[in-house]
């Protein structure tokens, strides 16, 4: 894989970790609990992210990009559904908006980003110039620096939504519109 | 379930960083079908639009 490369999916990784970071710090700081639909968009962007995380640890290959493009067109139709929601004038919206946009609204465009950036990356790696490393041992020793710290901030971060959705949801269903966490309504 | 999808996809990380790339795919693969099985799930609501 040449530098360019593994530096796009480092950065695809580490990108989409901090768009899960801010959506649980804003979750906080402005008090708003996500929607089911909301957390789908966070699934979706973790789905994306595990593409890249593939291509860092066992060099880039077509169907790790796929995995990405599924999570990505995933993420369009959680995202898309609640843009549509909300589309007509009147019919109100969940949650505050961010730089005039609300959340579902700026995941379905980083989406379309992460479309655009794979495209980017398959352009650049050139017909038939995947990288697979001749073994599991080069691959391993190739995931290091900023690659195994997106890696890892990724997992980190999914972690801490599994735990977040846990406490908010409980183990099955949330409510369309949550007024408090689950697990602390049990105490 | 949602939280059960996170836990999933990051144990399917864990595993493929460790180096079990098939495990880990199958892992995702669930986590994947689970969440659009969610999502529909979800779609439950009509959309305010007409023609």
């Amino acid at each position: 894989m040449t530098a360019l490369i593994r530096f796009g999916n480092a950065l695809g990784a580490a990108g989409l970790a901090l768009v899960l970071l801010i959506a649980l710090v804003l979750q906080f700081l402005l008090r708003e609990l996500p929607c089911p639909l909301c957390n789908l968009q966070r699934i979706a962007f973790v789905l994306c992210g595990f593409g890249f995380l593939l291509n860092l640890r066992y060099g880039a290959q077509p169907a790790h990009y796929g995995i990405t493009l599924l999570g990505a067109l995933f993420g369009l139709a959680a995202s898309g559904r609640q843009v549509l929601l909300h589309i007509v004038p009147g019919t109100g919206a969940y949650g505050s908006s961010i730089f005039g946009m609300h959340y579902y609204t700026w995941a379905l465009l980083l989406f379309l980003a992460v479309i655009a950036g794979v495209t980017v990356l398959m352009l650049v790696a050139g017909s038939g110039r995947f990288d697979h490393p001749r073994s599991d041992a080069l691959a391993e020793a190739q995931f290091a620096g900023f690659a195994r710290f997106a890696a890892w901030f990724l997992i980190v971060m999914t972690l801490a939504n599994a735990i977040n959705s846990f406490v908010l949801c409980g183990p099955i269903d949330c409510s369309g519109d949550p007024e408090g966490y689950w697990l602390f309504r049990l105490f | 379930m949602t939280a059960a999808i996170f836990l999933v996809a990051a144990v399917a990380m864990i595993i493929a960083v460790a180096g079990r790339r098939d495990i880990a795919v199958a892992l995702l693969s669930v986590s994947f079908i689970a969440s659009v099985l969610w999502l529909y799930h979800h779609m439950t609501d009509p959309l305010a639009l007409s023609l």
